[in-house]
């Protein structure tokens, strides 16, 4: 019988500069109630050998799987087959955990009489560029979600069929720590050999959730800036981000979820397609504005009704940019000065 | 969670450390500490007028957390302890008393006033191998002074190439010097120079140990700068022409802005000197909002390409920056070469801040000055962008790429101005060649048209015809 609370699955591919980091912030936990899996994925610098060294040395604690480079949604799911613990995290291998990590969560879970689904932590930023540390983007949204009050210890259990602005919340698969027996249940898996890999099991694990705790006292560093990021990609990665979306919006029209949800998945689709097209370089535009293109017309109308009626956040400048998508000017929404031009005659509208 | 928590978790070494702190208001700091960190002893040092009755103090780690209201109380621990914390609201000052402690590692917070972060890195660095100090402040974002290094790591680099600059050699090394910091260098690079450059440089170094000579064949100003990259060992790089004199606080002033806060580029804008008249001309420069608070967007820094003068030396870069983007001068540029190392570094830097005052004097007027060019070596200028479409231009960013387009429409519009008439046509149709290999001509147009203005539009196309009578005559 394990005694250990919580697994934490750290895949890595040459990561030699900041591993040592992030494995030395699991190990020296000021609580001792945690195991972690590091999974090589098939890393061609030194990064085996430095896991290979610290599973050596702290073998009740370590196990070491290497793979060939299968990507990251890969890595993850073979720690996850080797999970026997009640709970699982996941850490980047290019970050690293706060030492009180372990103690504060176990302090949290060994309170509560209902097992939580998923618990959403807070991580915060270190941007290497400015040497400061920030915020994580939705600690204000997801404050106000959990109406997490620090004094009171009662933490309280939200879900989407409550409410659907929990769909909001940032992707990161590294913010939460998921049940074991959750994962199993519904078969929560990462899509393998794409990137943005934690948007799809996003949705569909808090589509399936029943309880969904939060604990903001603790949560790992998210290092920006450090020039080795998927985030910073401006070319053929961001191409991936149509198939994940579109993956997202299949599922949802398949299983009939309810338009209050489909409407969330518009919103970060929205975003996330919006970010993509500021981003991308010139030799990818205009493919991704042809898959854009492809993909709007795939979402239900219904989808799109819900969404403006509940959760746009800026209705008239969405409505343009999907009407000009869907017309034969499509390609022009791709050119950043258009963009710009658009946003300031809707301006100038508005007064 | 903030700096000071995220390194002292990253740190678990630390177990033991002193707090120095001017207001009890803020003793929770205390508390957080601990929370935040494995420090075991946190010794905190309150010297301020109004002290409450220690049992009043907060007491939520009783023995972890010791209260002292002055430092002549623990002088042993002080001593032993090798890393010192603060956060001094009122008194910065404060903790420069604790320099006789000589602590390893100095972290802390201050509010942005008299004092300034620097001064206080100053002063610590000959001790300290880790320093961080966050200036908190009213107006803007808190910018955060990080600094790994020793007390013999050189902070800046200026590199001097020389040739035929004798006569104006002592001028400005006698500028320079009068900066008395330590960890900078001056590197002079003698670019088989063949009059007594060499000498006088010579004879400065023999009083000043941070003067130091390149000899090298003669190969033009971008391979004397260069070779004074490559033998430079500062994190900082800064470039004076030697016929020109700064300000003696222009480099203090530079360094400051880019430490406090970790930028990429620092700059500030310069003074024209006239040699034969000896007039001065400030040369107003884009040196306002947003770039005078610090900017971190790379959008508004690629901006600069075209919105800001090219004069590399009244800039400082951070060797990263050069190192990590693969930026050098083109050996095979005669003149210019600053032009394209300028596009170079805006377009690769994220961060970049301007400090509001003139401080460099670029001396005009002087014979023999590649800058009054009027004839075919304006033509470098096509050798230049042809680097810069490759280096820039694949990059395959349209924001930078439109950056680009303008600088090099401002550029040929600039030669056609001067260039003499007879090579004005042949000029021309170059230029033509050149920007269409940027732009199509209509965005082309409402580009220049949107940030330049309708004037020099109409100056485009008049160049895309052939027109160089036009632009010389709307100067």
């Amino acid at each position: 019988m394990m005694n250990e609370l919580i697994t934490i699955i750290v895949p890595a591919y040459n990561v030699e500069k900041y591993i040592r980091q992030c494995i030395d912030s699991l190990v020296f936990q000021s609580l001792s109630n945690h195991k972690v899996i590091l999974v090589n994925d098939g890393s061609t610098d030194n990064t085996p050998s430095i896991c290979e060294e610290y599973a050596a040395k702290y073998p009740s604690l370590i196990q070491y799987i290497s793979q060939e480079n299968r990507g990251l949604g890969a890595a993850r799911n073979v720690g996850i087959a080797h999970v026997n613990t009640p709970y699982l995290t996941f850490l980047d291998s290019d970050d690293f955990q706060d030492i009180h990590f372990v103690e504060i969560v176990t302090g949290y879970i060994e309170k509560l009489d209902v097992t939580p689904d998923i618990v959403f932590t807070m991580p915060s930023i270190y941007d290497q560029a400015t040497g400061r540390v920030v915020e994580w983007y939705d600690k204000a949204d997801a404050t106000s979600l959990f109406k997490y009050d620090e004094e009171a210890f009662a933490p309280r259990f939200v879900s989407v069929l409550e409410n659907p602005w929990v769909y909001s919340l940032e992707p990161n698969a590294n913010r939460r720590i998921l049940s074991t027996e959750f994962v199993k249940r519904i078969n929560f898996s990462f899509p393998e050999g794409v990137k943005w890999e934690d948007i799809e099991p996003h949705f569909y694990s808090l589509h399936m959730a029943n309880n969904l705790g939060a604990l903001f006292t603790t949560g790992f560093y998210y290092r920006i800036n450090s020039g080795s990021q998927i985030t910073a990609g401006t070319g053929v990665t961001r191409m991936d981000m149509l198939s994940v979306l579109d993956a997202v919006i299949s599922r949802a029209t398949l299983d009939n979820w309810p338009d209050i949800e489909g409407a969330f998945i518009v919103r970060l689709a929205i975003k996330y397609l919006n970010w993509c097209i500021d981003v991308i370089n010139n030799d990818y535009r205009d493919a991704f504005m042809t898959g854009t293109r492809a993909l709007i017309q795939k979402v239900p109308k219904s989808y799109f009704a819900a969404y403006f009626n509940t959760c746009s956040p800026h209705k008239r400048t969405e409505k343009l940019m999907l009407k000009i998508i869907k017309s034969p000017f499509y390609k022009m929404y791709g050119d950043y000065r258009f963009r710009e031009r658009l946003t300031h005659i809707i301006n100038r509208l508005r007064k | 969670m903030d700096e000071l928590a995220f390194y002292l978790n990253q740190h678990i070494e630390i177990d033991e450390a002193v707090l120095v702190i001017d207001n009890f208001a803020n003793s929770s700091i205390a508390n957080n500490i601990v929370i935040q960190s494995s420090i075991k002893h946190l010794y905190v040092v309150c010297d301020c007028d109004e002290q409450p009755p220690k049992s009043d103090l907060p007491t939520f780690h009783k023995d972890v957390v010791m209260w002292y209201n002055s430092a002549q109380e623990l002088p042993e621990k002080l001593n032993n302890c090798k890393t010192i914390l603060f956060n001094l609201e009122r008194h910065p000052e404060a903790i420069l008393d604790y320099l006789q402690y000589r602590p390893e590692r100095l972290l802390g917070v201050i509010q942005e006033g008299a004092l300034s972060s620097f001064y206080i890195w100053e002063k610590f660095r000959q001790f300290s191998s880790y320093i961080q100090i966050r200036t908190n402040c009213n107006d803007k974002e808190p910018k955060v002074l990080t600094w790994t290094g020793s007390k013999t790591d050189i902070e800046l680099s200026v590199i001097l190439p020389m040739y035929n600059v004798a006569e104006y050699l002592e001028c400005c090394i006698q500028s320079l010097v009068k900066w008395k910091a330590n960890y900078v260098e001056f590197i002079f690079v003698n670019d088989g120079s063949p009059d007594n450059s060499r000498d006088i440089v010579l004879k400065w170094a023999e009083h000043d140990n941070r003067i130091k000579l390149i000899d090298k064949e003669n190969g033009g100003c971008a391979s004397a700068r260069q070779a004074g990259i490559e033998q430079s060992k500062g994190k900082y790089i800064g470039f004076v022409d030697p016929d020109d004199f700064i300000d003696p606080n222009m480099f203090l002033e530079l360094l400051r802005a880019a430490l406090i806060g970790n930028y990429e580029i620092a700059y500030c804008g310069y003074n024209e000197y006239y040699n034969d008249t000896g007039n001065f001309v400030r040369a107003y420069d884009n040196l306002g909002w947003p770039y005078d608070k610090g900017c971190l967007d790379p959008r508004w820094t690629q901006k600069l390409i075209y919105t800001c003068r090219v004069a590399i030396w009244r800039e400082i870069f951070k060797r990263t920056l050069i190192e990590n983007n693969n930026i050098h001068f083109y050996t095979d540029l005669k003149r210019f070469d600053d032009l394209p190392f300028k596009v170079e570094t805006f377009a690769s830097a994220r961060t970049v801040i301007a400090v509001n005052k003139y401080m460099y004097y670029y001396r005009l007027a002087r014979p023999g000055q590649d800058v009054s060019a009027d004839d075919e070596r304006l033509f470098v200028h096509f050798d230049i962008f042809k680097h810069l479409n490759v280096s820039v231009a694949s990059k395959k960013d349209q924001r930078l790429i439109d950056c680009l387009q303008l600088c090099k429409f401002a550029t040929h519009v600039y030669a056609l101005q001067r260039i003499k008439p007879n090579l004005a046509k042949s000029y021309i149709t170059q230029a033509k060649e050149d920007l269409e290999s940027t732009g199509p001509f209509f965005r082309t147009y409402r580009l220049i048209k949107q940030e330049l203005g309708k004037a020099k539009a109409r100056k485009y196309v008049a160049l895309m015809l052939g027109n160089f009578v036009y632009i010389k005559r709307h100067v």
